[in-house]
């Protein structure tokens, strides 16, 4: 029942792979051009471009998944998702800079890691300025005014970008796509995802006992403090490398956990591994979406996340609602 | 043998605790009792190990609280905090479950022996968000109980419970005394206190009071100063009654 979601996950990431599209290609030529014996550029799409652009999917749309259920569960609110930390703004910023400074042309590796650089320094000002003490309220304060600063600066770039090329350049990329992503970017982001998620991940008792409130935590033997720096950095982790190799994606982190809780019955721990599992289904889907649909420009990733996401978010606050009133 | 010496404690600038010394022992329903501000949830909260002491210290069978292992400290002493709530949508029985976290695990006849105890097992299905105040206050007890603590730690747990059931809270409480158990509740309810309670703290302005039985500690003069009522008082089958008739204003 619970490994459930992996079956569309696994069918899908099949057919992402499968559907090839350079022509009519049957799966007998491809399973040859996969074993080494067959069409040599047919083996180079499949092993250098759609198998680390399935799994930049599954890393990256798991990290906003999980780090968006742990964050709800920390905050014990629905409403959370990973954008609120400061972490996807401070690397949507980073990235810009990148473009804006020209150092992305320079050197192919310089957005993801400025990227990288910009989440990791908003994730630290967000710690800072909420205080040791910690209180949820500051986070959340401190997380809202650091993405209000990103997203003025990112503004600033574009305004004063004498390039108006490079202006269009920085707006697609802060839209997200996993196109054109290699190995290399995997390798960029797979360490700091993983050890992000397996931060996020131990913290699952301690997100079940605060479904009763921190007090409670507290006495069933959780220390809030050093659970809330799990979580903070967990998804500082996972959620700033993904938005590094990505752009911004939205509504996945939100949307999710809200979609799966029914599911989890509730339960915070179950509904970590539910949500990442969920999360790499609807980038993939969203990913299969850009690739299938015929548009004359790209369709990007977070348009599609935020078309399909906002319609189902409105769905559920409507169904919610009929059952509370 | 849970017992605080010299304990004072502040929450930010504010001094809430001062002085507080006494040693409470299993055996005993523990009431305590004060006005509104007097330091009764601070004092319990500082029992159940939560807070920093900002002078003197809680001790747990001999051994500084703040000092033991958090999982031995959750497996003795089970803390229910005032107007508890549920954040999530959780069926009763996971709720009640989560008791469990500090053992590992999740015996469901433990739980369901909880839910009995509180009379709740017949609402084991369904989502506690969902229930009325007073059940829930009864699902959240039974969760403190799942564990089968030591310590029962329990602040205002009557609040919101119906007649029948507030005398069934303090009966059951009396039995886990009687049984060995140590139980400290926070309480407002005078008669309560002077009918169930075998010893009182009574705070005024998080200092120390009284300490000791009930008939010693609710005497008139202390009512009238600590908590600004007259009281009219009777007994009925061999038990103290006790009702706050009229405000004192002096």
């Amino acid at each position: 029942m619970r490994g459930a979601l992996l079956i569309p996950l696994a069918l899908l990431s099949g057919l992402s792979l499968v559907s090839l599209g350079v022509g009519p290609v049957s799966v007998g030529q491809l399973w040859e051009a996969v074993c080494g014996k067959g069409d040599p550029l047919l083996a180079f799409l499949f092993w250098e471009i759609r198998v680390p652009r399935l799994v930049l999917a599954w890393l990256v749309g798991g990290s906003l998944g999980l780090a968006g259920a742990a964050l709800q569960g920390l905050l014990r609110n629905p409403l959370v998702e990973p954008g609120l930390l400061g972490v996807s703004g401070g690397a949507a910023l980073g990235a810009v800079l990148a473009f804006y400074s020209g150092a992305s042309a320079v050197f192919a590796y310089a957005l993801p890691l400025a990227g990288l650089a910009g989440a990791a320094v908003a994730t630290l000002l967000v710690l800072a300025l909420a205080g040791r003490g910690g209180a949820i309220q500051s986070l959340i304060l401190a997380g809202v005014a650091i993405s209000a600063l990103c997203g003025a600066l990112t503004s600033l770039a574009l305004n004063l970008s004498a390039n108006p090329y490079a202006s269009l350049e920085i707006v697609f990329w802060l839209l997200g796509s996993l196109t054109d992503r290699t190995w290399h970017h995997v390798a960029l982001a797979a360490p700091l995802v993983l050890a992000g998620a397996a931060l996020l991940l131990s913290t699952g008792n301690a997100l079940r006992a605060l479904s009763l409130g921190e007090p409670t935590a507290e006495s069933l033997g959780y220390r809030v403090r050093s659970v809330r720096l799990r979580v903070v950095l967990g998804a500082a982790l996972a959620v700033g490398a993904a938005v590094s190799v990505s752009g911004a994606i939205g509504f996945v982190g939100l949307i999710v956990p809200h979609l799966l809780r029914p599911w989890a019955g509730g339960d915070a721990r179950r509904l970590l591994g539910l949500s990442a599992v969920g999360g790499a289904l609807l980038l993939l889907l969203a990913d299969v979406l850009v690739r299938v649909v015929p548009t004359t420009q790209e369709l990007k990733l977070g348009v599609v996340t935020a078309l399909a996401g906002a319609p189902v978010f409105l769905w559920v606050l409507l169904h919610n609602r009929r059952s509370l009133f | 043998m849970l017992e605080t010496i010299d304990l004072s404690l502040s929450l930010g600038e504010r001094l809430v605790l001062q002085g507080i010394t006494t040693t409470l022992r299993e055996g005993e329903v523990v009431g305590i009792l004060g006005a509104n501000g007097s330091g009764k949830s601070t004092l319990l909260s500082a029992l159940a190990g939560l807070l920093e002491p900002r002078g003197g210290e809680v001790r747990l069978q001999g051994r500084a609280l703040r000092e033991m292992p958090l999982r031995e400290r959750a497996r003795t002493l089970a803390y229910l905090p005032q107007g508890a709530e549920c954040h999530w949508p959780l069926s009763v029985e996971a709720v009640v479950r989560l008791g469990r976290l500090p053992f590992g695990d999740d015996e469901t006849y433990l739980v369901r022996g909880a839910l009995k105890a509180v009379d709740v097992l017949d609402l084991r299905e369904r989502i506690v968000t969902e229930l009325s105040g007073g059940e829930r206050a009864r699902v959240l007890l039974a969760r403190a109980l799942v564990g089968n603590p030591a310590w029962l730690l329990v602040d205002e747990p009557g609040a919101g419970l119906d007649a029948n059931h507030q005398l069934a809270l303090m009966e059951l409480l009396r039995t886990r005394a009687r049984a060995g158990g140590g139980v400290v509740v926070v309480l407002h309810d005078l008669g309560l206190a002077a009918r169930f309670c075998d010893r009182l703290l009574l705070l005024g302005q998080g200092r120390l009071l009284a300490d000791g039985p009930p008939r010693e500690v609710l005497t008139d003069e202390r009512l009238r100063t600590a908590h600004g009522v007259a009281v009219y008082r009777a007994e009925h089958e061999g038990e103290p009654v006790l009702v706050p008739w009229q405000r004192w204003e002096e």
